[in-house]
Parts: structure tokens; sequence; C-alpha cells
């Protein structure tokens, strides 16, 4: 048993894998609390994909990936918030609208650049190449995100809860909106190189959930979630050492299991507990 | 005589074609219920708004507490009740969790809260009789609870001016008469009170003055003078029985 989990951590590799993993997972899941409270998840989904043509242009120049990332990522909230503001479209649209025509432009350019940008490892991530460089932007991402987010973290749950009173009290909730999304265009960034562009809206989404599925006190679904995803990102990596399949994958199909687990038995939400609940009802 | 809590001139706000407020002055004492009637669409949400600083007035003013609306909510001394509509049930937050938020101006950038804030919180719970309930999550209050926790956050936010939209819209008579005896000890340590109600039956008990809102002042003054079937007729644009 030991060696069985011992194995892969000879391998600097596996070691760089499961360290950038486990500071995405834990970055996503706390951020992403807020984001399924809100009603976010979709900003989620359209900052992961608009990077692309950020990601494209840094290896063009030669930049840390995360600078273009960031740029485009933000770039893209603006964009987004812009079209809300001076037309009448629905903001499902509006994101709609403006994380394809970013992402639309990210493939074009990458298609007309030399081969060492890598389509598919920034689609679906290359967690196992990460080179020291990535690490460190990982690192130093994930740890200001996280920090920001704790330090910050009963504005944003009254910001998410109950944004008139934040008004009413005078806390500027204008700019808890620009810090929240600022913050997830970094761990967006920090994502990336986990699993992809593709599946970070799964890292950013899922943890939420479950741990919402799991407790009715906002403090404690930020510690399930962060639980939850350790967990399931360390599941994820062995799986997919052992059966030699997808890293990105079996993380958030970890991730995935994790929910639908709570899905079925959690004592909120649960079909099951539910169920054995109404019938103990009935048979009093 | 102190300074009115809220001082309104010729305030005017449009929205495209609507003129959704024109001219109105409003005036409102410490130590006074006021109740703002008026039909939907006469401008009570949109003059909750203007107070609040939330839309641009066209023209005219709103002062509080002799400042700026920015200032006095800077201090803490405005408390709103949002619509029960409003508010996500479901948020996995407990009531002393909620009472809590009434604090979050006095304390500093991390919001963590000390002894007195704590303190201060079961003082309110216990004002407002939720003490046993505090650790219930906000969805599993009846109707007039939850609107007590919301009570309970201005009290512990020591507030001098409460806005309340519609505090007792599907609310029992028992919580009702509950949350109007708490109203009028608010009302009288000095704070002033600004209530928007549909029900006309209730307001000569709850307040002590009513403004008749018809996108303009119609009348300011007295509760039975302003529930005169002629001043309703006005404002309702009902036919004088
Ligand atoms: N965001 C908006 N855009 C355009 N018009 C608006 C907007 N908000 C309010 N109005 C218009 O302004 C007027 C005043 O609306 P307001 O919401 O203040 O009324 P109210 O007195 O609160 O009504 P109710 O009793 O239904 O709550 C109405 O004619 C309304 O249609
Ligand atoms: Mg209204």
């Amino acid at each position: 048993m030991i060696d069985w989990i011992l194995e892969p951590l000879q391998f600097a590799f596996m070691t760089r894998a499961a360290l950038v993993t486990l500071i995405a997972a834990v970055t996503c899941a706390i951020l992403s609390c807020w984001l399924v409270q809100i009603g976010w998840s979709l900003m989620g989904d359209a900052v992961s994909h608009a990077v692309l043509p950020g990601v494209a242009i840094s290896y063009i120049l030669g930049w840390p990936f995360a600078v273009g990332a960031f740029i485009f990522g933000a770039g893209a909230v603006a964009l987004i918030g812009g079209v809300r503001a001076t037309t009448k479209i629905k903001s499902d649209a509006a994101i709609g609208v403006v994380f394809t025509g970013l992402f639309a432009l990210g493939l074009v350019i990458i298609s007309k650049t030399p081969s060492q940008t890598d389509l598919g490892h920034i689609l679906f991530g290359n967690v196992l190449g990460v080179s020291d460089a990535d690490i460190w932007q990982v690192v130093i991402s994930g740890v200001l995100a996280t920090a920001v987010l704790l330090f910050k973290r009963r504005d944003l749950t009254l910001y998410a809860f109950d944004r008139g009173h934040a008004d009413a009290i005078g806390i500027n909730t204008r700019w808890l909106s620009v810090l929240l999304l600022g913050l997830l265009a970094l761990t967006v960034v920090v994502a990336l190189q986990a699993v992809g562009i593709i599946l970070v809206v799964a890292m950013l989404i899922t943890p939420g959930v479950t741990a919402y599925l799991l407790t009715k006190r906002f403090d404690r679904m930020l510690w399930l979630a962060v639980l939850i995803t350790v967990i399931a990102a360390l599941a994820g990596l062995y799986a997919s050492y052992y059966f030699d399949a997808s890293t990105g994958g079996c993380v958030v199909l970890a991730q995935s299991v994790a929910f639908v687990l709570a899905y079925l038995f959690g004592p909120r939400g649960g079909v099951v507990v539910n169920w054995v609940r109404s019938r103990r009802v009935v048979v009093a | 005589m102190s300074d009115p809590v809220i001082e309104v001139r010729d305030l005017s706000v449009r929205y495209g074609q609507v003129q959704a407020l024109d001219e109105v002055d409003v005036v409102l004492e410490p130590g006074r219920i006021t109740g703002l009637l008026g039909m939907n669409g006469s401008g009570k949400s949109t003059l909750y708004k203007a107070i609040m600083g939330t839309v641009r007035p066209a023209a005219g003013s709103v002062t509080l507490f002799s400042g700026t609306p920015a200032a006095a909510r800077g201090k803490g001394l405005v408390a709103y009740m949002p619509q029960s509509e409003s508010i996500d049930w479901d948020f996995p937050l407990s009531v002393h969790e909620v009472v809590m938020t009434g604090r979050y101006g006095k304390l500093g950038p991390s919001r963590r809260p000390r002894a007195i804030d704590k303190a201060a919180v079961t003082d309110a719970l216990a004002r407002v009789g939720l003490t046993e309930l505090a650790g219930r999550q906000i969805g599993e209050l009846s109707g007039g609870q939850r609107k007590r926790v919301f009570v309970a956050r201005a009290i512990a936010q020591e507030a001098r001016l409460l806005l309340l939209d519609e505090p007792f819209a599907g609310v029992d008579k028992a919580s009702e008469r509950r949350i109007i005896t708490l109203l009028r000890e608010l009302r009288d340590t000095g704070c002033g009170i600004l209530i928007s109600t549909h029900d006309l039956a209730g307001v000569p008990e709850l307040c002590d003055e009513v403004i008749l809102l018809k996108n303009r002042v119609l009348f300011h003054g007295h509760p039975d003078v302003a529930l005169s079937p002629e001043n309703l007729a006005r404002v309702f644009g009902l036919e004088a029985a």
C-alpha cells in the first residue's frame, strides 16, 4: 500500500504535477463557493475560454503565459460588462458573444503560428509537462488569489447574499465585484496549467455546488470545498498514473464523482436521504 | 430642534421617458415613523433608491443627517430592509451571521468581529426574540421571523435611519404587532423610520405621519387626514365615496 502511494512520487514530473494540480484545485474550490452563490458560474466558463489568444500571444512573444492570459481574462470581463451596460442584450448572451469571439481569435492565431504552441496542451492541459517557470507562475498566482479571497471572505459573502445592505453601510460593492472578477482571471491562469481551458470551468463550479449540498453554513462550505477538492485531486492524480489516463480528465472526473455522492447522500439535498426521511414520516 | 434625518429637495428622477419622481420635497424628523403610500409605479422604490444613492437624480438633492448620503452610509447610519423577494433564503448563512453583517461598517478590512460586536449581536437577537433560533439557517424561519432578522440587523448596526420596503407583506398579525412594537421602541430612541406599505388599515396604528406619493408628493401630514376619502381618491385614483 505504502509502495503504491510512494511509487509515482519518485518521478519529478509527478510531484510537479501534484503540486500544480493541488494549488489549482484549492484556489478554484475557494473561489467556486462565491461564484455559484452569486450565479457567476458562466463567467468562469467565459474567462477560461477568453484567455486562449492571451496564451498564444504570450508564447509567440516569449512572455510568461500568465501575463497574456490575465490580460485577456480581465479584458473579457471588461468587455462583457461593457456590452451589458450599453445594450439591452441579456447577460448570458453578452457572455456568449464575447468569449466565443475571443476563443476563435485564439484559434486563428495558433493556426497561423509555428508549432511551438500545442493547441491540445492548452485546451486539455499538460500538467505532466509543466516547466519550472510555469510552476513559479502557478504558485505565485495561486497563493496570491487564495490569500486575497480568504482575507476578504466576509465582504465577498455579504456581497453574494445582500448587495443592498453592503451598499447601505458604505461598502464599495463595485470595487468588490471588480476584485472578484480579477481574482477569477488570476485563478483561471492557475488552473489552465492543471486541467486546460475546457475543464477549468468544472473546477470553478463542482467543488462549490458539492459543498453546498453538504452544509448550511458558508464558512463550512469553504472548508468542505477545499477538503473535497484535495481528495478528488489526489484520487485523480493516482488514477491517471496507474491507468495512464488524462490527468486533467481524471481530476475533474473525481470531483464529479464527489458531486454525485453528495447529490445522492448529502444531508441537505440528498435524494436518498430525503427518500428515507419521507418514508419514515409515512411510517410514523 | 434636531436636524432632519432626511431632507429631499426638488428631487426629479427619470428613466428614459418615464418621470418616476417629479420635484419631490420630503423632510423627515428623527423619532418619527413615516408611512409611504402610493399605487404601483408611484415611485416609492425609486425614492428609496434615490435616498440610498443607487439612482442618479435628474435634478434636486438628497441630504441625510445634514451631510451627503455617502457620508451617512459610511458611518453606518442607514439601514435598509430589502423586500423579501429580493433575498436568497437558501443562502447558507445562519441568523447570527446575517445579524453580524450589521456590524461590518464598524469593523476593519477583514471584518473580523470583536467581543463587543458579538455582544451587540446577542443583544439585538434577544430584543427581537430570536435568541433560540440564532443558529438556524435563515430559510428555516417563518415569514415574520425572517423580517425580525433584518430588524435585529438594523439594531446591531445602531442605525439612525431605517428604510423598510413593505415589511408586512406575508406576515401574520401577531408577528406584525411584534415588529411594530420593535419599530416604536427604535423610534423612541430617536430613529427616523420610513415604511412603504400597501396595508392601509394598519397605517393609523403604525405611523406618526404619512406621505402620499403619485410621482409627486400629494400630501404629507397626519395619518387621519391622509386617509380621508378625498385624499385616497387623489392618490389611488378611486372614486370618492
Ligand atoms: N429601471 C427602470 N427603468 C425604467 N423605468 C423604471 C425603472 N424602475 C422603475 N421604473 C418606472 O418608474 C416608475 C416608478 O417605479 P417604482 O418602482 O419607483 O414604483 P413603486 O411605487 O415602487 O411601485 P410598486 O408599488 O409596484 O413597488 C414606474 O412607472 C416604473 O415603470
Ligand atoms: Mg416598489
